[in-house]
């Protein structure tokens, strides 16, 4: 499986008549995309808004942020599945990217209905946020859906609108050579060296929005509560894992970093996804046990093992570092810590397996990068949940906050501390 | 205790846990039915009570699926 990504760096973007891309200058037809977005009628409003790095401006009711991709040759599309996307498994041929330019879906429209569907993050544009998106110009696609839809209808039709402006800039680029071009291919390597595998652990919100169907990070289009994936990490370069956000998931940095290793450390053998949020413990365990056994058939000795949420996932995630180790898979797990504020330990099932852990910090809920002043401008709802685990109170999302609601899954930070 | 995720419960001290169903429904199961529901629901609570009659020395897990007394199983 060869895959080929041509990078189109957008170096200046402006608001113009054509959208277009010539020499790092990307142009935007921002009425000719909303008349696009337009024509679904689910679709009651759009306006787009270009935001740059330190304006005075706070982004809430965000969805979802994709780096805008096409697929110019191979099977599949960019981001498939979702939104009824084509679902032939991508990761061959060539894609193109533009860099330098993120696309964000801005509407009041939870995720689902149900214990946390709801939006409570937000983008700061401020200059020195760890948030990776935010150190170049994003565009935002604000929308007003029809609100007698139901809320599946609701989230296809704003994700949907997203996706076509994120397809629109990345059209640009079809034509064109890429000004840079990077292949992606796991080519035969020295049989001696040691086989290593990424687990990356995902979220399902079936059980919480007892839908099947809820919107959420997805595989291939699928949020539901599934047995292990095997992919090459190729089909996670080209987007087989979405939403929440697409921007991180298709820059994840694990996949990069272990490519890079490949033929000289290891051999990266390939990626098992898996779902987390199960809600039996023999459920919890299945999943671990099936994912690390996985990694043992594909005569994985080494995995990194990562995940996206809290405290529920943790556990499918902690239990697959402990299955791999019982199976004789060395696992390095990619953590974020519990706040010190809980008054609990920094992991919150500290087994003794989990011998490597690589600390990618406190980010979520204002234990992170902070604090932040005030706003001139916010896009998306004006107020802001005050605590979210408890959907109590709110604060004006102009005003200054404790710190930024994020927290780095993947490792794109480089904020280090040392011990001495 | 009586908790779905008893794993966690073990390993974090709890003295006695009793297993739990799921998440959303930890003292029944509204899958088998009323009737059958309100016996499981009642068949955790009476381990749970004997669970509390029962000494300790490190975390328990008591199962109540099972119909016969059987040896508890400790956390390692």
């Amino acid at each position: 499986m060869r895959l080929e990504l041509g990078t189109f760096p957008v170096d200046e973007v402006v608001m113009g008549e054509r959208t277009h891309w010539d020499s790092g200058k990307l142009e935007i037809d921002a009425e000719g995309i909303r008349r696009a977005i337009l024509s679904d009628p689910r679709v009651v409003e759009a306006r787009l808004e270009l935001i740059r790095p330190g304006d005075s401006v706070r982004v809430t009711s965000v969805r979802d942020v994709l780096e805008p991709r096409v697929k110019v040759r191979g099977p599949g599309e960019a981001y498939p599945g979702v939104c009824g996307r084509a679902v032939a498994p991508v990761g061959r041929g060539r894609s193109h990217r533009l860099s330098g330019i993120a696309v964000v879906e801005v509407a009041e429209v939870d995720m689902y209905t149900g214990n946390d569907g709801w939006l409570d993050g937000f983008i700061d544009m401020g200059l020195g946020s760890p948030v990776p998106y935010t150190a170049f110009p994003n565009l935002c696609v604000v929308l007003d859906v029809d609100s007698a839809l139901d809320i599946e209808d609701r989230n296809n039709a704003a994700h949907s609108a997203a996706l076509l402006v994120s397809d629109q800039l990345a059209a640009t680029t079809v034509d064109l050579d890429p000004p840079e071009l990077e292949t992606f291919e796991l080519a035969e390597a020295d049989p001696g060296l040691p086989k290593a595998v990424y687990i990356t652990c995902h979220r399902s919100p079936e059980h919480y929005s007892d839908s099947l169907n809820a919107f959420w990070t997805a595989i291939y289009g699928f949020t539901r509560l599934t047995p292990p994936w095997l992919l090459h990490p190729n089909e996670l370069l080209d987007g087989a894992i979405s939403v929440l956000t697409s921007w991180e998931l298709i820059n994840n940095p694990i996949v990069r970093e272990m490519y890079s290793r490949h033929g000289v450390d290891y051999n990266f053998v390939g990626c098992i996804a898996i779902r987390t949020r199960w809600s039996s413990q023999a459920e919890k365990d299945i999943t671990s046990l099936q994912a690390a056994k996985v990694a043992r058939t594909m005569g994985a000795s080494g995995a990194v093992i990562s995940y996206d949420a809290g405290g529920n996932d943790f556990m499918e995630a902690i239990r697959t570092v402990q299955a791999c180790e019982q199976e004789g898979v060395k696992a390095i797990f990619v953590t974020g810590e519990e706040s010190p504020a809980t008054g609990g330990p920094p992991l919150l099932e500290p087994l003794p397996e989990a011998k490597a852990i690589v600390s990618t910090g406190m980010g979520l809920r204002g234990a992170g990068f902070g604090p932040l002043p005030a706003v001139d401008r916010v896009i998306g709802k004006k107020d802001l949940v005050e605590n979210g685990s408890t959907r109590q109170g709110t604060v004006p999302a102009a005003g200054p906050l404790p710190g930024i609601r994020w927290q780095d899954h993947f490792g794109f930070t480089r904020l280090s501390a040392y011990e001495f | 205790m009586i908790s779905a995720l008893y794993s966690l419960a073990l390993t974090t001290g709890a003295p006695r846990i009793v297993k739990g169903c799921r998440i959303e429904h930890v003292c029944g199961n509204p899958a088998l039915g009323p009737e059958k529901d309100r016996e499981y629901t009642r068949r955790i609570v009476e381990m749970a009570v004997s669970a509390l009659q029962t000494a300790v020395t490190s975390p328990t897990l008591f199962d109540p699926s099972e119909t016969s007394a059987k040896e508890p199983v400790h956390a390692s």
